[in-house]
Parts: structure tokens; C-alpha cells; sequence
């Protein structure tokens, strides 16, 4: 059965790292709430949830966003002396995400290389989000290989 | 509803509005007049000067998100140092007195007058002068935020946030 843009990308995701913890259609509160992180854990958000609810698939290009985000303070669950130790810097966390949102993509393009072209993908810091996350947001085209 | 990317981009702007009115309140030289007395004689002083002084508005910047808008909170006062004070013509309210007797005592101004006449002193002054941002732009902008929200910031702002809406817009409108 053919899959959707959204859930390919929620599959690679999944499996590129099980420390991930997936949000699609919720507000960011929502994404924490549910995600319950913990300090090594990622939050990775995937946007556009439109007036349909759903990435657009209508259209020959979608502009997709992904927000790839951690913990940069102690979780209250956890001891705080331990954990606190095991905190990366704000830049470091900024970095550490972005490299695995680099990382993600080039598996992406390289298995989905048959049905999607991947565009450049453009990028900001996400920093103390929410008092709770710092991180990398990008945003990327994605345009379906057209077969004749 | 707000997707994440969007709540993060309003929320990095909003932290830098935050910021800049704080650089503004802390740093921006604002043009005023000093007024003094003297042999009868009215004698005025132009002089510029940070209106920071016990960093109470500066610590009470915050940013508020809800689901159609973005506001920016601070302290009541903060009216007066974008405006002035004019003066008042009654009884005049003890909260100026207060409050100045706090600016004396954060800016760390020494005289051969005690603390609290000085301060009654000066918001005798105000109140029948206003204050020295009043005096000098008569209740006009002072511009202490004009720097705050340029159109290169809004650009800025509007070019990374439309990216992410543009997707949703033609769907609505139709490819």
C-alpha cells in the first residue's frame, strides 16, 4: 500500500534514533506534555499540520518543517545533581541537533531517493523554548519524482 | 492553531523584542530638560541620559503568547519614560514621592539634604514642572522605543514566519 509523505518521514525518523520522541499535529505544550522527555531524549516536531490536517500532498511540492529539539535543564522527574552534570551547554545542545537533523535528512533523500527530490533545507537556533528546549528548526521542499 | 515551528519562531522574536526594549530602557540616551531656579530666575539645562535607574521595569519585561496574539508586558510606568510626566495640577499622588526616593537611593545621589525631603523636593518639582523627558518633548514620543520594532526586524520576522504559512495559504486559496 503506498505511504504518505507524512508517514515516510515519521518512519525514517522513528528509526533513525529510538531516543526520539515524535510530534505530528500538536501544539508544542501538547508535543512536551506527551513526549515526557527526559534529558537524553529528542523531541522532533513535523510540520505543517494544515486546515485538513494533514501535510499537503495536492500539490507536486510541500514545504516541510521539522523541529528537532532537547532538554537543555534538569526534567523535575530525575536527580537533579546527576542529571545536571549530564547537560550539554545550550550551544552544544543547538549543534548536537542540528547534526542529527543533517544526519536524518541524508538517510531520507538516500531511501525515499525513488519517489521524493529533497531541496536545500534552511535553518534556525532554537534557543530556551518554552523555558525547556533548545534546538534546530528547519524547513525543507520536498517534490515527488513525477513517473512517465 | 500555531504549528510548532511557528510557536518557536513568534517565541525567538518575542525574546528579542524583549531584549531590545531592555538595551533601550538600560542604554538609549534620552534627550530632556532639567529646569532650576535661580535669583528668581527660571534657568533650563538640555541633557541626555539612560532612563534605567532601580531596573524595576527592566525586571518586569515579559512576553505573553496566546492563540491570536503576542503581547509585551511591562510596569505602568513605563508610559512615563516614553512620554514624560506633566504636571499635575491637585493634590499630587505620594506613589511619585516613593518612587523617586527609590531612584535616589538606586542611583546612589548623595546631598547635604536628607534622603526623604530631597525626594519630596524633587516630586514637588515634577509636579509642578513634570518631569525633565516631559519638559523637553512637551508629551511627544521621546523615542526611547523607536529603535525597538524597525521595519528590518519585522522583515526579518515576517520572512522566516510567511515561509512556514505558505503552504496553508494556498491551500486555502487554491494553487
Amino acid at each position: 500500500m503506498a505511504t504518505t509523505l507524512k508517514q515516510d518521514i515519521r518512519q525514517s525518523i522513528e528509526q533513525y534514533n529510538e531516543l526520539i520522541k515524535f510530534s505530528y499535529g500538536r501544539s508544542l505544550d501538547n508535543a512536551f506534555n506527551s513526549a515526557k522527555l527526559k534529558i537524553d531524549n529528542y523531541l522532533v516536531c513535523l510540520d505543517p499540520p494544515t486546515s485538513t490536517g494533514d501535510i499537503l500532498e495536492s500539490s507536486l511540492v510541500d514545504t516541510v518543517s521539522i523541529s528537532w529539539l532537547k532538554l537543555d535543564n534538569v526534567d523535575s522527574e530525575s536527580d537533579q545533581g546527576l542529571n545536571k552534570s549530564s547537560i550539554d551547554s545550550v550551544e552544544e545542545i543547538v549543534e548536537d541537533c542540528r547534526s542529527n537533523f543533517i544526519a536524518w535528512l541524508k538517510g531520507f533523500k538516500s531511501a525515499y531517493s525513488n519517489k521524493y527530490n529533497i531541496g536545500q533545507f534552511s535553518g534556525i537556533e532554537a534557543i530556551k523554548i518554552n523555558h525547556l528546549v533548545s534546538g534546530f528548526v528547519a524547513t525543507f521542499t520536498v517534490s515527488y519524482r513525477v513517473k512517465c | 492553531m500555531l504549528t510548532p515551528a511557528q510557536e518557536i519562531l513568534i517565541e525567538l522574536f518575542a525574546k528579542q523584542l524583549v531584549k531590545n526594549i531592555g538595551d533601550a530602557i538600560k542604554s538609549k540616551p534620552i534627550s530632556r530638560t532639567s529646569v532650576k531656579y535661580e535669583n528668581g530666575q527660571r534657568i533650563t539645562n538640555d541633557f541626555t541620559a539612560p532612563v534605567n535607574a532601580t531596573g524595576k521595569l527592566l525586571r518586569s519585561l515579559r512576553f505573553e503568547l496566546t492563540d491570536t496574539s503576542l503581547i509585551i508586558w511591562g510596569e505602568d510606568h513605563a508610559y512615563f519614560l516614553i512620554y514624560g510626566r506633566k504636571p499635575t495640577s491637585g493634590k499630587g499622588s505620594r506613589t511619585v514621592k516613593d518612587e523617586i526616593l527609590k531612584w535616589i537611593r538606586a542611583k546612589g545621589i548623595k546631598s547635604e539634604i536628607e534622603d526623604k525631603t530631597l525626594a519630596f523636593l524633587i516630586a514637588r518639582k515634577i509636579h509642578r514642572e513634570g518631569s525633565s523627558i516631559y519638559i523637553k518633548h512637551k508629551g511627544s514620543n521621546s523615542g526611547l522605543l523607536d529603535s525597538v520594532l524597525t521595519k528590518e526586524i519585522i522583515d526579518d520576522f515576517n520572512s522566516k514566519f510567511t515561509a512556514q504559512l505558505e503552504t496553508d495559504l494556498k491551500s486555502e486559496f487554491g494553487n
